[in-house]
């Protein structure tokens, strides 16, 4: 026999179950002599507990005991509220997180240069002493800067970021797509 | 002025000489007085804490088990809930809501005195007046009441809190479960295993 859980006993004892718990609990501890004793006992200590009840009474007298009630209220109404506990946290972490946010900016623009930044826009020369464009070729990290020439025909062209090599053929070879 | 007003205005003084501090006909609702005190009439709130100050003492001293520990916890439960009146939204009752922050305070107080070992657990309840007739049956009576105490000082607090709001001040479970912030399941859990706890120990006498 599977028996009901043993809180729905006490509920059952005091009047507190419903629906086809209550139904549940009445059928079965109508056979079930265990269940039944249980309710019985969940009983006799409610009834033991409310007849021995010890009415315990404050000793202060109520007229005290509002005026410290009211003094505290009247304090704390002067006293400014403390930051919440679960505000705080989040005021760490911003201060940390911009932090390290400055930190990282700090090390973004002070650090060494890096290759790759080649490849971003290159700022824009003066008017008049340079023109400076990103070549569009498929070799990486390299940049161009064409620089006025006294010949018009002729444009000078400083490209950084080629790998050096000391064969000025090789170069034209594999770099090609540079004359254009 | 606002009609309400003169209703507070009128009020009686508060029923500090009635001991079970149970509303009288005349006197106005929780809720009356709850808008009052929302709109900041601090002397209207004494009639509210006054109302609810034996109870939320019993409730912190059945937890608690110290009379000192009592009278802090409910004194800073009424401070607390003027604090938070502003918040106090119709649903629940006010003493179920008083109820609630007093439980909450005596969990932090009882877990705060557990990490403080010497610090002793007094269980110096102000003595009941007996009512029990002949001297023979009053001393079975108080003996009775003493193993009682006894037993009940072995529950936890969460315990001893479901007993007292049960048994005590009679509130049905759905009331428990608002006061202590649990679910019924959970109510019908400690009320079970508190009485079984009980008869086991009471089992020479019951």
């Amino acid at each position: 026999m599977s028996h009901p859980k043993p809180e729905w006993l006490a509920a059952w004892a005091d009047g507190e179950l419903r629906g086809w718990r209550r139904w549940l609990v009445e059928r079965h501890t109508q056979n079930c002599p265990a269940c039944a004793a249980e309710c019985r006992h969940q009983r006799h200590v409610r009834e033991l507990l409310r007849q021995h009840q010890r009415p315990v009474t404050m000793r202060e007298p109520p007229e005290f005991f509002w005026a410290q009630v009211r003094a505290e209220i009247e304090r704390r109404e002067t006293v400014p509220a403390p930051v919440p506990a679960d505000s705080r946290y989040p005021l760490q972490l911003a201060t940390v997180l911009a932090a390290i946010i400055v930190v990282v900016g700090w090390i973004w623009v002070a650090g060494p240069p890096r290759q790759d930044r080649a490849q971003g826009p290159v700022p824009a020369a003066r008017p008049g002493l340079a023109v400076v464009e990103t070549v569009n070729t498929p070799i990486p990290n390299t940049a161009a800067t064409v620089l006025p020439a006294e010949e018009p025909h002729i444009a000078v062209v400083w490209i950084s970021g080629l790998p050096w090599t000391r064969d000025m053929d090789e170069m034209m070879t594999v770099y090609a797509d540079l004359e254009s | 002025m606002n009609p309400s007003d003169n209703m507070a205005l009128n009020m009686p003084a508060p029923a500090t000489s009635n001991p079970a501090h149970e509303r009288l006909p005349d006197e106005p609702t929780d809720r009356e007085l709850v808008e009052q005190c929302q709109r900041g009439r601090l002397d209207v709130y004494e009639h509210l804490v006054q109302r609810y100050r034996q109870r939320i003492f019993a409730l912190a001293f059945s937890m608690l088990r110290n009379e000192q520990d009592a009278v802090e916890v409910a004194q800073d439960t009424f401070v607390r809930a003027w604090q938070n009146l502003g918040k106090f939204r119709s649903e629940s009752s006010v003493y179920t809501w008083l109820y609630r922050i007093t439980t909450n305070l005596c969990i932090d107080r009882a877990r705060r005195r557990d990490r403080r070992p010497e610090v002793a657990l007094t269980d110096d309840a102000p003595e009941p007046v007996a009512a029990t007739p002949g001297p023979a049956a009053e001393a079975q009576h108080r003996e009775l009441g003493r193993q009682i105490d006894a037993a009940l000082a072995e529950l936890s607090p969460e315990h001893r809190a479901v007993i007292q709001l049960r048994e005590f001040e009679g509130l049905d479970y759905a009331e428990i479960a608002q006061a202590v912030g649990c679910n019924i399941g959970t109510v019908m859990s400690r009320l079970f295993y508190a009485r079984k706890h009980l008869q086991k120990i009471l089992k020479e006498t019951i």
